[in-house]
C-alpha cells in the first residue's frame, strides 16, 4: 500500500468490522444450514418478481466529477489544475476511460466498466438534491427523507416509507429491510420489520448454552409488552435470529468468478449478495461508503479518492459479476451522495462541499450503458452560485421511476411527500 | 505541520491495521489492566451493603414510577447505584445538584492516581506522544477509550464525566484518524476534561486553538488565496450557532478567511510540535464581513473575534440549550424551557453550571420522560449499579464496537447521536453483552461480588437483590416476575444461574432507559 493510498484507510475505516468478529462471537445458535444452499432450499415462501432495492449512499460528498469526468469540458481541465483526470486521448497512463464521447470513468472505477458496458450500469449527472444547504447533516438527512428544507420535518425516511405503503412480498415478511451498519440509516427510518445489522454473519444470541431457551423466551416475554420503538425492534431481532440462522453466510461463494475485496464495504455487499440470493424476502438493504469529505489532498490517482473510488467500483463491479452469473438481475441498486464539491479545487489539492452531483443504479431492468444528463456545462454562467455543477435532474426522478417499473409502487406521493415535486420520467429503466 | 505530515504514512497506512485490531490489541497494551483501587471499590461496595433495604425501599416509589430525586441521580450519573441514591436521600434535590455541580470539591485523587500509573500517555504533550508511541499509537488509543470506561464507571464526579462525555460529542474528534492518537489525547484533557462545567467561550476557544480539531477538520490547510471551508462551517453549524441559522454560505466562506495562517507547530517554528501556531504569512488580512458585522482586527485576532460573535449569539445559547435538554432531560424539549436555559447562558457569559442548574431543576425533572441509554451508557450503568470489578475492558470494547459506541470511534464531526430512532434499532449486542460479560461462565470481565449472588438464597431474595441494587428497588412487575420464573424452573441455582439473572436483568426492556 502506498502512503498516499493509506490516507484513504483512516478516513474509510472506522476500526474493521471483521477484526472483531469471532472474538466473542463463537455461540453462535443452533445448526448451520449445511455449507451454501442457494434458492431451492427457501424459495418456497416468495414468490416475488418485485426487484430488491439496494441503496448505496456515498457519506461525505462524493466528488462526482473526478468518478464520471465530463472529459471534454475545458472548463473542468482549467478549474481543477491539479487534480483533473488527463484526457481518454493522451498518453498518460493513468487517464480517463471513455464512456460516450464527453463522459469518462476515473481509472480507479474500472471495474464497473463490464456493467457499463453490458447495459446494467447507468450513470445519471448532474443530478442530485437541490436543496441549497451545504451542511452533510442536512443534505443526507433531506435525501434520505426524501425532502427539501421548505417541508415539515419527516423522520422516516423514503424507502422506509415505500415499505410502509406496500405489502410484504414474501408470505412471512419476517425481514423485508436490512441497514448494514450499527445504526439504522434514515433511508430506512420507518420500515416495517426493518433492522440494522452490523455483521449478518454475526447475528445471533449469545450466553450460556443451557439458559438460552429461557432467556430467549422471558426477553420475548418482557419485551413484547414494552412500548414501541423497543418492541418492535425486539420481535424483528428475535425473529432475524431464526432467519439469518439458517443462511450461513460464512460458507457463501460467489458466483462467476466475482471477488469481492476484503474490505467492509466488499463483506457489506458480498453479504447483500448472499442475503439476496437466498430469497428470504428481504426488500430492501441500505449500505453506506463514508470518507468522501476530501478538503484536502484527495488524490484522484493515487491517493485518498483513488482508494474510495477503488473500494466502491471494486465491490459494486463484483457484486454486478456474482448475481447477474447466477441469472438474479432482478435488482436495482442506486449510488447517491449528499452533494457533489465545488468543480474549483481548493488551495489544499481538495475541493469543498459544492451542489449538484450524480447517481448511479444497476440493475437487469435499468436502461444502462450510458449517460443519462441533461449537462448543465462548467462555464462560470453556467455554475450554481457561480460555483458548482447545477443540478438539472432531481435525484427523486430516479428513485420514482425504478419504484415505480421495477417495485411496482406507483404511489410516489407517499414516498416524496414534498408537494412542490412532481417527479419526472427520465428513462431510467428499460 | 511538517513533521506531523511527515509521519502521516506511518500511521495511516500500515499502522491503520493497528488501530482497527484496538479490541485485541495485540501484547502490552491489550493486556494491561488498569488495577481497580481496592479500597476505592471497597469502601462504595461497602457503604452499598451498609444502606438498608428498608431505608431504599422506603425512597423508592411504586415499581416503574420514579420521583425527582432519583430521577436527578440517573440523569446526572452514568448509572445510578445504592450510595448514590443513599446520598440524594441524605442531601435532598438541590443540595444533591450542588454537591454534584461543585466537582471539585469531590476527592477523587484515588481513581486519578490509578490512571495515571496505568495509563501515561495521558498526561502527555503531543511531542511526547509522537516520541514514545509513534510505531504504536495503539497505546495512547486503548488508554484514552479505557480511562473513559474507567471514569465513567468509578468517578465520584459523576455530572463531571457525564458533561465530558456530552462535550465529547458535541466538539467531536474521530480518533481513528490522522494524527489523532496523539493529539486527540491532548484535546481530551485540555479541552474537555479542563473547561466540561466551566464557560463554554473557555472551551469553544481551546477547541479552536487546539491541534486536534485544528487537523481533524483541516483547519491547519486553510490558507490566503486558498481558504479552505471545512472549519468554519463546523465551527458555525456544530460547535455554535447550529445548521443554516443566521449566516450563510458567504458567512462560511469569510470565517474560513479570518481563520487563514492558523495552524500547528511543526517542530520547526519556535513553538513546540503539536502546539498552536499562527503563521502571519498565510493570514489573509483584507477586511471580512461575518454575519453582517465588520472584521478588521487583523492577524490572529480576526479568528478570535469571530470565535467571540459566535460566543455571544443567542442563536448559540439556544443550540446548547436544546442539545442539554435533550441529554438530561428528553428528546422533545419545549420551547419555553429551551429559553429559560439560552437566558441562562446569555446572563452569566455562557457558564455551563449556570445552563446546567435551569436544566436540572426539579420542577423540569418532575415532567421528564424516559429515554434509552445508548450502549455505553447502557454498560457504564450496569457496572456502576454492580460495583463491579471490571478488570477487562478489551472485552468491554468488543461489546461498545459491536453496538456502534466506542468512544471517540464516530467519524463525521457531529458526534454519537443522542436520539432514540438511531439507537433503538440495535438491541442484539446489548443482550449478548449482558448475557456473556457479566458471566464468568462466558468468560466475562468483571467480579461481581454482592451479597445476593449467593446460591443459598431463595430465588424472591436474589431477585430482591438484583431489583434493589439495579434498579432501586424500581423493577416493573412483569420483569421481577420473569426473573423468579427464570430462577425457579430448570436446574437449582448456582453462582452460574445467578449472573445469568443478572445478565437478564441488565438486558430487560426496564434497564435499557433511564
Amino acid at each position: 500500500m502506498s502512503d498516499d493510498e493509506c490516507k484513504a484507510c483512516q478516513e474509510y475505516s472506522q476500526i474493521s468490522r471483521r477484526n472483531f468478529v469471532g472474538l466473542s462471537a463463537g455461540l453462535v445458535v443452533g445448526a448451520l444450514a449445511p455449507g451454501w444452499l442457494p434458492r431451492v432450499v427457501y424459495a418456497g415462501s416468495d414468490s416475488s418478481s418485485r426487484d430488491v432495492i439496494v441503496s448505496i449512499f456515498l457519506r461525505g460528498g462524493a466528488d462526482s466529477l473526478s468518478m464520471v469526468v465530463p472529459y471534454a469540458e475545458d472548463n473542468y481541465y482549467q478549474l481543477r489544475p491539479t487534480l483533473a483526470v488527463p484526457r481518454p486521448d493522451g498518453d498518460d497512463a493513468n487517464r480517463v476511460s471513455d464512456l460516450d464521447g464527453f463522459f469518462g470513468f476515473s481509472p480507479s472505477m474500472a471495474p464497473l466498466r463490464e456493467a457499463y458496458d453490458d447495459g446494467s450500469l447507468l450513470v445519471v449527472h448532474a443530478c442530485g438534491s437541490k436543496d441549497p444547504t451545504r451542511s452533510h447533516f442536512e443534505a443526507m438527512r433531506f435525501m434520505e427523507a426524501g425532502q427539501g428544507s421548505g417541508a415539515p420535518t419527516l423522520e422516516t425516511g423514503w424507502l422506509g416509507r415505500h415499505l410502509q405503503a406496500t405489502a410484504s412480498s414474501s408470505s412471512e415478511g419476517v425481514l423485508r429491510a436490512v441497514g448494514i451498519g450499527a445504526g439504522l440509516q434514515r433511508t430506512l427510518a420507518g420500515g416495517p420489520n426493518t433492522l440494522p445489522i452490523a455483521d449478518l454473519d454475526d447475528f445471533g444470541l449469545e450466553g450460556r448454552a443451557g439458559t438460552r431457551k429461557e432467556r430467549r423466551a422471558a426477553l420475548e416475554e418482557l419485551y413484547a409488552a414494552w412500548d414501541d420503538p423497543l418492541r418492535t425492534s425486539a420481535d424483528s431481532t428475535m425473529r432475524t435470529v431464526d432467519l439469518l440462522r439458517r443462511i450461513g453466510f460464512r460458507g457463501y461463494k460467489p458466483k462467476g468468478g466475482a471477488r469481492y475485496p476484503e474490505n467492509d464495504f466488499g463483506y457489506a455487499l458480498k453479504s447483500a449478495a448472499a442475503l439476496i440470493k437466498a430469497e428470504v424476502g428481504v426488500e430492501a438493504i441500505a449500505i453506506d461508503l463514508s470518507g468522501w469529505d476530501t478538503h484536502e489532498f484527495q488524490g484522484n490517482l493515487d491517493g485518498h479518492m483513488d482508494y474510495l473510488m477503488m473500494t466502491f467500483a471494486e465491490s459494486l463491479g463484483a457484486f454486478h459479476k456474482d448475481l447477474f452469473s447466477d441469472d438474479m438481475t432482478d435488482i436495482s441498486v442506486v449510488v447517491m451522495s449528499e452533494f457533489g464539491r465545488n468543480v474549483a479545487e481548493n488551495g489544499s489539492e481538495g475541493t469543498d462541499h459544492g451542489h449538484g452531483g450524480m447517481m448511479l443504479a444497476l440493475g437487469g431492468g435499468i436502461a444502462g450503458g450510458r449517460v443519462l444528463t441533461d449537462w448543465p456545462g462548467l462555464a462560470d454562467r453556467d455554475l450554481y452560485q457561480g460555483q458548482d455543477l447545477e443540478i438539472t435532474i432531481d435525484y427523486r426522478d430516479v428513485l420514482v421511476e425504478i419504484l415505480e417499473r421495477r417495485v411496482g409502487n406507483s404511489n410516489w406521493r407517499t414516498v416524496f411527500p414534498d408537494s412542490s415535486y412532481s417527479p419526472r420520467t427520465r428513462g431510467v429503466t428499460v | 505541520m511538517q513533521e506531523m505530515q511527515a509521519v502521516r504514512p506511518g500511521f495511516t497506512g500500515p499502522q491503520a491495521p493497528v488501530l482497527r485490531r484496538v479490541g485485541r490489541l495485540p501484547g502490552a497494551a491489550r493486556s494491561k489492566r488498569m488495577v481497580v483501587p481496592r479500597a476505592l471499590l471497597d469502601e462504595q461496595l461497602e457503604a452499598a451493603k451498609r444502606v438498608r433495604r428498608r431505608r431504599l425501599r422506603a425512597m423508592s416509589s411504586a415499581p416503574g414510577k420514579v420521583t425527582a430525586e432519583q430521577r436527578l441521580v440517573q440523569r446526572v450519573t452514568m448509572g445510578q447505584n445504592r450510595v448514590e441514591m443513599a446520598r440524594v436521600e441524605e442531601l435532598g434535590y438541590q443540595r444533591y445538584l450542588d454537591y454534584q455541580l461543585d466537582y471539585q470539591a469531590i476527592d477523587d485523587s484515588e481513581l486519578e492516581d490509578a490512571i495515571a500509573t496505568a495509563f501515561p500517555s495521558l498526561s502527555m504533550s503531543a511531542a511526547e506522544l509522537l516520541t514514545r508511541y509513534r510505531e504504536n499509537q495503539g497505546v495512547p488509543v486503548f488508554e484514552l477509550i479505557a480511562s473513559s470506561l474507567f471514569r465513567a464507571v468509578y468517578s465520584p464526579r459523576q455530572l463531571y464525566e457525564r458533561m465530558v462525555i456530552f462535550w465529547s460529542d458535541h466538539f467531536s474528534i474521530h480518533l481513528f484518524s490522522d494524527a489523532q492518537p496523539f493529539l486527540k489525547p491532548v484535546d481530551h484533557r485540555e479541552v474537555v476534561r479542563r473547561h466540561a462545567l466551566g464557560k463554554f467561550p473557555d472551551l469553544l476557544s481551546a477547541s479552536a486553538h487546539g491541534a486536534a480539531m485544528m487537523v481533524y477538520l483541516t483547519n491547519d490547510s486553510n490558507v490566503k488565496g486558498s481558504p479552505n471551508e471545512n472549519y468554519a462551517r463546523e465551527l458555525m453549524e456544530l460547535h455554535t450557532v447550529g445548521v443554516d441559522n443566521g449566516y450563510s454560505q458567504k458567512d462560511v466562506r469569510e470565517v474560513a478567511r479570518c481563520f487563514t495562517g492558523w495552524g500547528v507547530a511543526n517542530g520547526r517554528n519556535s513553538s513546540p510540535i503539536g502546539e498552536f501556531f499562527f503563521d502571519a504569512r498565510q493570514h489573509d488580512e483584507r477586511t471580512k464581513r461575518v454575519m453582517g458585522r465588520t472584521i478588521a482586527e487583523g492577524g490572529i485576532g480576526d479568528g478570535e473575534r469571530v470565535l467571540e460573535i459566535l460566543s455571544n449569539s443567542r442563536r448559540t445559547a439556544k443550540h446548547l440549550a436544546r442539545k442539554l435538554l435533550v441529554y438530561f432531560h428528553g428528546y422533545e424539549p419545549r420551547k419555553r424551557d429551551v429559553n429559560r436555559v439560552a437566558n441562562a447562558y446569555m446572563k452569566t457569559g455562557g457558564d455551563i453550571q449556570a445552563m446546567l442548574r435551569q436544566v436540572l431543576k426539579r420542577g423540569r425533572m418532575e415532567r421528564a420522560q424516559p429515554k434509552l441509554k445508548r450502549p455505553f451508557h447502557l454498560a457504564t450503568s450496569a457496572l456502576r449499579g454492580l460495583f463491579a470489578d471490571l478488570n477487562r475492558p478489551g472485552h468491554l470494547f468488543d461489546y461498545l464496537f459491536a453496538a456502534g459506541h466506542l468512544p471517540f470511534n464516530w467519524g463525521p464531526p457531529n458526534g454519537y447521536p443522542d436520539s432514540e430512532a438511531f439507537w433503538s434499532g440495535f438491541v442484539l449486542p446489548r443482550w449478548n453483552w449482558a448475557s456473556t460479560f457479566l458471566n464468568q461462565a462466558t468468560g466475562g470481565g468483571v467480579d461481581i461480588d454482592l451479597p445476593f449472588v449467593d446460591p443459598s438464597l431463595s430465588a424472591a431474595r436474589i431477585v430482591d437483590g438484583i431489583n434493589g441494587y439495579l434498579f432501586n428497588g424500581a423493577l416493573t412487575a412483569a420483569t421481577e416476575a420473569s426473573l423468579l420464573d427464570f430462577l425457579k424452573s430448570g436446574k437449582k441455582i448456582d453462582k452460574n444461574k445467578i449472573h445469568d439473572a443478572i445478565g437478564l436483568a441488565v438486558a430487560s426492556p426496564d434497564f435499557q432507559e433511564f
